[in-house]
């Protein structure tokens, strides 16, 4: 058979025609097609955005690492005797990697923002967290040092809540150097100036890979430093990092040495860093899985629609697949007849859906300051509405294949 | 031209067995006319399905144009169908959502004719039966007759050798009837041979050839 003539048997310029007879069933399945694209492939990119944001990684050592609260409550408490011998117990202990007093740690909610720049004067200064750390904080956090050096032992300033003094330098995430100085060569940014809060210069001593800022979702997430200081407030937060496997234990042996170790005080707020992520997280993890009930629930649902539409479409056309049978199509004819026609409505449902998917899609980022929906997803989601559309409707082309030619006669 | 030996037809349900052909003997020449009567449930329509390839046999051989055809598959037989064989039913069985150039258009691309060559032929068989005006009309805007002569149009569009009706004037009232049987006349005197299944004596008697079917079997008038 050569081309032409496969082309003429498909028939297709009769199937156009016969589906604008066919106006209800025709629009019907249509629009479950192209409203199931549009939903699909905004909450397909919505559902791929919340994973993303749940599965990033801030930086730090999340598995290993918890965080509690030690706060003074006697008149003669020394706060940084404390510290000191806090710190030094914890580090002592072997399943200790290690730990460091801070005034904040991703997921903790609070945090200190400053805005930095390259010149006194900048209009734009970027938005950066602080972290105060002493020398072990690099360490203590996991974090990974791409150029430059960490702090020493001496640069470490020990300060009251009350100043707002930084040390003369600074440790920047890589996304920070990047919006600062906009480069890659994190070598070339080692020693240059920057100013925090358009007052003060520091100096740029290193570059961290990633250190999230403390505030989940927040715009600017990947914009840290870190300076080198511990401020010797009432309450103090420690954060340690145990060996891998060994987070449980260590966890209430390290409460009850503190607690033991110094009665001046209370411990507080112990919890896991995983434990703080999943807090921070869990409306967004329920708001994935909801959406992803919802995909999967709605493509069920338009599949069982369009299978029932389809077999009802063939059911009341029994008679004239015999009389096409009877004049001269073969099995292979009415099979390409019924999934030529399906391919039809599903593509022009596809077609419509896209328009409708980018409409909602303009709708979401005008009304709630959402993503612009990539081109990817809507080829996905077409996929889908066509894999999802061949399952739903072979089992009802393969009963019309099945159709006698001897129906043609019967009947009259 | 079409030479049936010993055919025989089954019908096998749970309770029951019906041997709807038994020893079917039948052999028809080129350019005939033959009319089949019969009782109701003789065998006329299964007959003519498996005449018409619509349906395969039990026992027996069938020779079309001197090709035995008991043995060809779907694709074969839906081809010899389509190229030698024009069928007309009772029921006139037009497609209702095409038009009537559509309808003939049919069989016409299963042939597999590029589209001047289909335009030309759905014309010309829509201008022999009278109805070439109203091309772009449904069927169901036309009257039974001219239903039935669209039929007519849409069997002989492809000119096939074999012209098989099941009644094609049982729908119909004696003027239309007439003007049917008229038409297939004229397509006879053409040269097509024409195999009718009938109910009504008078029409039968206008054919070439009256066979006469009972209980599965032929018995010539
Ligand atoms: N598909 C079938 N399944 C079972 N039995 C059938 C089938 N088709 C026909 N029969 C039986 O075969 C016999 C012959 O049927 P057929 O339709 O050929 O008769 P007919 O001569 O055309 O009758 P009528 O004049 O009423 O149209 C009948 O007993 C009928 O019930
Ligand atoms: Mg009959």
């Amino acid at each position: 058979m050569n081309l032409k003539v496969f082309i003429t048997r498909l028939s297709i310029p009769p199937i156009f025609r016969t589906l604008a007879r066919q106006k209800y069933p025709t629009l019907m399945l249509i629009s479950q097609i192209s409203i199931a694209l549009a939903v699909i492939a905004n909450g397909l990119f919505i559902a791929v955005d919340r994973f993303q944001t749940i599965s990033t990684l801030s930086g730090i050592d999340e598995s290993n690492s918890f965080f509690l609260t030690s706060s003074g409550f006697t008149d003669n408490f020394n706060i940084q005797n404390t510290i000191h011998s806090d710190l030094a117990k914890i580090r002592a202990l072997p399943d200790v990697v290690n730990a460091v007093k801070t005034n904040s740690f991703p997921y903790s909610d609070s945090g200190d923002e400053f805005a930095l720049s390259t010149n006194q004067d900048s209009l734009s200064p970027i938005p950066a967290a602080s972290y105060k750390l002493d020398e072990h904080g690099i360490e203590a956090l996991g974090l990974e040092l791409v150029a430059g050096e960490n702090f020493s032992t001496n640069e470490v300033i020990w300060q009251s809540p009350h100043t707002s003094k930084f040390a003369p330098h600074v440790l920047l995430t890589t996304r920070t150097a990047q919006a600062l100085f906009n480069t890659d060569d994190w070598q070339s940014t080692l020693g240059e100036p920057i100013y925090i809060d358009n007052n003060q210069l520091v100096i740029v001593k290193g570059i961290i890979k990633t250190l999230h800022a403390p505030w989940p979702g927040w715009k600017h997430l990947e914009h840290s430093f870190i300076t080198p200081s511990v401020v010797t407030h009432n309450s103090s937060r420690y954060l340690i990092r145990v060996k891998p496997g060994t987070l449980d234990d260590m966890m209430s042996e390290i409460e009850s040495t503190l607690a033991l170790g110094n009665k001046q005080r209370l411990i507080r707020k112990m919890k896991s860093i995983s434990d703080a992520k999943k807090e921070v997280y869990g409306a967004d993890l329920a708001a994935l899985t909801i959406l992803l009930v919802v995909i999967v629930s709605l493509s069920f649902i338009v599949g069982l629609g369009i299978t029932g539409a389809t077999s009802l479409k063939i059911l009341k056309q029994t008679k004239q697949i015999g009389i096409r049978r009877a004049l001269g199509a073969n099995k292979y004819d009415i099979f390409r007849y019924f999934l030529l026609e399906n391919l039809i409505i599903t593509s022009i449902g596809i077609f419509t859906g896209i328009v409708f998917a980018i409409a909602l899609n303009v709708f979401l980022v005008e009304q709630h300051a959402f993503q612009k929906l990539p081109l990817s997803y809507l080829i996905i989601a077409a996929l889908v509405m066509y894999l999802l559309n061949i399952i739903a409707t072979i089992k009802p082309i393969l009963k019309a294949v099945r159709v006698s030619p001897i129906t043609a006669t019967q009947g009259n | 031209m079409l030479k049936m030996t010993d055919v025989k037809k089954v019908f096998r349900t749970d309770l029951v067995e019906t041997h709807a052909l038994k020893d079917f003997n039948l052999q028809v020449g080129e350019g005939d006319f033959v009319a089949v009567t019969g009782p109701s449930g003789s065998g006329k329509t299964t007959f003519l399905n498996i005449a018409g390839l619509l349906e395969t046999f039990d026992g027996g051989t069938y020779e079309l144009d001197g090709q035995d055809v008991s043995n060809l598959n779907d694709k074969h037989r839906s081809q010899l169908r389509n190229e030698k064989i024009g069928f007309i039913f009772q029921g006139f069985n037009l497609i209702p959502d095409l038009n009537l150039f559509d309808n003939v258009d049919v069989p016409l691309r299963y042939r597999g004719f590029n589209s001047a060559e289909r335009k030309k032929r759905i014309e010309n068989s829509l201008e022999m039966v009278g109805l070439a005006q109203r091309m772009k009309h449904l069927p169901s805007q036309l009257s039974g007759g001219q239903q039935q002569r669209v039929a007519i149009a849409r069997a002989l569009a492809g000119e096939p050798r074999f012209l098989l009706a099941d009644e094609p004037t049982g729908n119909l009232d004696t003027k239309m009837a007439n003007s049917v049987m008229e038409l297939l006349k004229t397509i006879n005197d053409a040269g097509t041979t024409i195999i009718m299944v009938t109910h009504d004596a008078d029409l039968a008697k206008q054919a070439r050839r009256n066979i006469y079917v009972r209980d599965g079997q032929v018995s010539e008038l």
